[in-house]
């Protein structure tokens, strides 16, 4: 990929977590942008102080501190644009992730049709769905005005009617959240979009403006097997913006006198921008994946060809929000994952004690299998979630299997901050499940969010990080589909060229993690040869050709068959789990 | 750079502060200064607002844009169930009735918007103080002198009663056994609660509130059914009570005490908090909200291996520090009460305030 300096604008990238707030100082160096420094400090946006500068300041601190570089004038106020003397920066990009969810109201026509494209607007800026309302959710308008006003939503996402398609349904939703809106009193009331049937437009606009902070957009439903949410997306971004304003401490003071040098998003929806460019760049016959497992959220993201979906889960997140899991899975499928015996009652304890201190981390070897456990369970979960949300086409080739993902990149302290590589790829693998081959990149640092928000800014910059050394991959794994259930059958036969003139043939065997060297910097041919058709993503029984780069890990091979089957006894599966960690070095 | 933490209190004497806030956005009904008693209520809220919306022009079947000319009721008015909103004279008279007791809110283009009539739900002060401070249309922040100690889980309700320590230890465990009548009323304290059916005994008597050290994650679904408050001061699982909270309640055994049994809420700076109002002629100290880790700092461990352990902060090393177990994270080396100095990460850590 040919990339060229254009402007060498440097660029602070502002990250605010629920847990941690990271500053990131980009610049040119050697005609090459580079990441210089970084600083991660406590998130303020809560009690006791209730001002996310504060958390920011100290973060910048660590970044003047170590490059010398005077980021902050005398008045406390960062220094954009850079001054003739090198102090301050050209450009900032604000990504946010802390705060309550937002409380929003979804209103369509459809259940499965228009309401279904809110619901996923919704998810895409730390939405947290409190009311729905469709056609036949058997409410009177009455019923419908109750329902909002109860709900307190910060944001209604309206949706509903394909264009020359239905009126009146739409126009008896509107009557409703009007009315409920005049019912809020004046501060409290949501800010609205509006993205359906553009023929009622003029009454909306009538029935709601001066009532409520509107937004329009056009109809994420112009035609019933046609959804386009890119636009209603761009609106429901600056309802973000203005929400997080006016609800978090100290935001809007720290991003006025930037007016002109930033951009500002939901880090989820920088992540997924990210996500969705690299499936421009990379193999078009496979998609792109993103999972960021966060404090108070899970993330996941997916693209082929630069077209994807987001989703964003406030319920599945590692800290406050970790009891709602419970809500969408059993504990036994928390337990299944567990190398080590921990009671069923310990584990609900550890749950709702990591919600008490959401930011504290494990240390014990008990707890750090029960919160990686926790991990593996979130994203078994997401993805369920997520898969709904595919391209149809998609979820027809693949049925209940995962798509092939090359690349899967990864995010979250539990991951990127694991103790080894072994046990962070374990749980990308355990919690993933993927198919055929693929290789899977931890964002150790942090930066996709940001490099996706700094993408308006700067588009040369993301492309030149991308390439640093920040993205080490951590393996790239081949995982043969099969469904024999019996342990120790060849399953897959590997022939193997290194770059370094080194070959060799290898054998795996059903039930097993298979671990073969290869450094990063070095590069190796493989062939690969799937015995009793299993399917290694050339079809069933398909041979197939690929080139590997080097690793953290190096190539891997998961013959454990999918989905991942454990043994029914409690002191087998502990060994299995033991056995694959043992597998991947620990 | 400064590392702030949260502070606990677990204080003997002390200028207490804390927020009685209204869990949705409604009307404060006292000033600021206002002395009140712990049963007086400070805020009040229509949790379940009910509107009713009443189609005149359907009812009177004429056409909508002729329906307003029918309406005897007005916009303001309180109207009672029964009363007339709208009529038609003639020969086929017809009459729409309010269907409950409420508030005109609006009327016209052939429709009534009633507000039913329901009593707020009223937030009570839950301790006898000062109010310092009014949250508009949000709630107060109270002040009075006295004993507080932090907790980390309430199940939502609140009662100011009697203290009586049910457990000779830290330790001891909360027995149905030992709830007998003498009990009904007051606010009961020990160790640990470890089963559902303690609960169901407590609540027949009833007790006034139960104050525990710890209890199994398991019992909150029944927790949140019991009629009195429940406040966890430690965690989850089988930890004994802070021996320092457990000192402070046993020497104010036979006192008022007010059990404020709210759910954490961190964007709102709310958590579960035990208060022991007392009469003091001097200004006690008030202690900070959050406290800057430097040396000499008293900090409580939240995490294994030294949950529940006090330590006093030795050295707060800038950037990452990597841990025996492989982790990185941001670490302040401590020295725990047996003198080992350890380093653990500051996310595990909450500062103690005990004065």
């Amino acid at each position: 990929m040919a990339t060229s300096l254009v402007d060498a604008d440097s660029l602070l990238a502002v990250d605010v977590g629920n847990a941690h707030t990271r500053v990131m100082l980009f610049d040119a160096v050697e005609d090459r942008y580079r990441l210089i420094a970084m600083g991660i400090a406590p998130s303020t946006a809560y009690a006791p102080l209730h001002d996310v500068r504060e958390g920011i300041r100290n973060a910048i601190d660590q970044i003047q501190s170590i490059t010398g570089r005077v980021l902050i004038d005398r008045e406390e106020q960062l220094i954009v644009p850079t001054t003739s003397d090198g102090a301050g920066v050209d450009q900032v990009v604000l990504t946010l992730s802390a705060g309550q969810p937002l409380r929003v109201v979804v209103a369509g026509v459809l259940e499965d049709v228009s309401l279904r494209s809110a619901r996923r607007l919704a998810e895409t800026i730390y939405g947290r769905i409190e009311a729905q309302l469709h056609l036949n959710d058997r409410l009177h308008t009455a019923g419908r005005i109750n329902t909002v006003v109860r709900a307190r939503p910060d944001v209604v996402i309206m949706a509903g009617g394909v264009d020359k398609g239905a009126t009146q349904s739409v126009l008896q939703m509107v009557e409703a959240v009007g009315l409920a809106a005049y019912l809020i009193p004046q501060g409290q009331r949501p800010e609205v979009l509006f993205a359906g049937n553009r023929a009622v437009l003029p009454e909306v606009q009538n029935l709601l403006e001066g009532l409520v902070p509107l937004h329009t957009a056009p109809n994420v439903r112009p035609a019933l097997e046609q959804e386009q949410l890119g636009p209603a997306q761009e609106a429901l971004l600056q309802i973000f913006r203005n929400v997080r304003s006016r609800q978090m401490g100290g935001l809007q003071s720290w991003l006025a006198p930037l007016a002109g040098h930033h951009t500002f998003y939901p880090t989820s929806y920088a992540f997924g921008r990210m996500i969705r460019f690299l499936s421009r760049v990379y193999d078009p016959a496979k998609g792109v994946l993103g999972v960021d497992i966060g404090a108070e959220a899970t993330t996941v993201a997916a693209a082929w060809g630069g077209e994807g979906t987001l989703k964003t889960m406030t319920a599945l997140g590692l800290g406050s929000s970790l009891p709602d899991l419970l809500k969408h899975t059993a504990v036994e499928y928390i337990l299944r994952w567990l190398p080590i015996e921990v009671s069923r009652q310990r584990v609900v304890d550890y749950l709702y004690n990591k919600a008490l201190h959401p930011d504290s981390i494990p240390m014990t070897a008990e707890d750090i299998a029960v919160e990686q456990a926790l991990a593996r369970q979130i994203l078994r979960v997401a993805l369920r979630h997520a898969w709904r949300d595919f391209p149809v086409s998609i979820r027809h080739r693949f049925g209940a299997q995962l798509p092939y993902f090359e690349p899967i990149l990864a995010s979250g302290s539990i991951l990127t901050k694991a103790p080894t590589a072994g046990q962070a790829l374990l749980m990308l693998l355990d919690g993933i499940q993927p198919s055929g081959v693929t290789t899977f990149v931890l964002d150790e640092n942090h930066l996709l969010p940001s490099l996706g928000g700094a993408a308006d800014l700067n588009p040369i910059l993301g492309v030149q990080v991308l390439e640093s050394h920040h993205f080490v991959p951590l393996a790239t794994v081949i995982t043969p589909v099969h469904h024999l259930t019996k342990a120790g059958t060849p399953i897959l036969r590997l022939n193997i060229e290194t770059s370094s003139g080194d070959q060799g043939t290898v054998e795996v065997k059903t039930g097993t993690l298979r671990v073969i060297p290869l450094r990063p910097g070095q590069t190796a041919t493989v062939k690969i040869q799937p015995l009793r058709r299993a399917d290694a993503g050339f079809g069933p029984g398909r041979r197939g050709t690929v080139v590997v780069n080097g690793s953290r890990l190096g190539l891997v091979i998961d013959a454990r068959g999918r989905p991942v089957v454990l043994a029914a006894d409690p002191a087998q599966r502990r060994e299995q789990n033991s056995r694959w960690l043992s597998a991947l070095g620990g | 750079m400064s590392v702030i933490r949260p502070v606990v209190r677990i204080m003997p004497v002390a200028k207490v502060r804390q927020k009685r806030l209204l869990p949705v956005p409604g009307r404060v009904v006292v000033n600021q200064g206002k002395i009140v008693k712990a049963t007086e209520t400070v805020a009040e809220a229509y949790l379940e607002p009910r509107f009713h919306l009443i189609n005149i022009a359907r009812s009177l079947g004429v056409p909508r844009d002729e329906a307003d000319e029918y309406l005897v009721c007005h916009v303001g008015e309180v109207i009672r169930k029964g009363e007339t909103l709208a009529q038609k004279g003639g020969v086929f008279r017809k009459v729409v009735n309010s269907p409950v007791d409420g508030e005109v809110v609006l009327a016209g283009e052939g429709q009534v918007l009633i507000r039913e009539y329901v009593s707020p739900w009223e937030l009570p002060a839950g301790f006898p103080g000062k109010v310092s401070k009014v949250f508009a249309g949000q709630g107060v922040e109270l002040t009075t002198t006295g004993s507080v100690i932090d907790g980390v889980w309430g199940n939502g309700k609140l009662a100011y009663g009697l203290l009586y320590n049910a457990g000779k230890s830290p330790d001891a465990v909360l027995d149905a056994a030992a709830l007998g009548v003498e009990l009904r009323g007051m606010v009961v304290v020990a160790g640990r609660l470890e089963d559902a059916h303690t609960l169901e005994v407590a609540e027949s008597l009833p007790v006034r509130g139960i104050i525990v050290g710890s209890m199994p994650a398991s019992l909150i679904p029944e927790a949140l059914k019991v009629s009195f408050p429940i406040v966890v001061l430690d965690g989850f699982g089988a930890r004994a009570l802070d021996p320092q909270a457990f000192r402070l309640l046993v020497t104010s055994e036979g006192r008022h005490v007010a059990v404020l049994a709210e759910p954490m809420d961190r964007y709102r700076g709310i958590r579960p908090a035990v208060i022991i109002p007392l009469p003091n002629a001097e200004v006690p100290p008030e202690p900070p909200e959050a406290v800057e880790l430097s040396e000499g700092v008293t900090v409580r461990l939240t995490r294994a291996p030294y949950v529940g352990m006090l330590a006093r902060v030795v050295d707060v090393p800038p950037g990452l520090v990597r841990f025996e177990n492989g982790l990185r994270a941001p670490g302040v080396e401590v020295r725990l009460e047996n003198g080992d100095r350890v380093m653990v990460p500051v996310a595990n850590v909450e500062v103690l305030v005990q004065m």
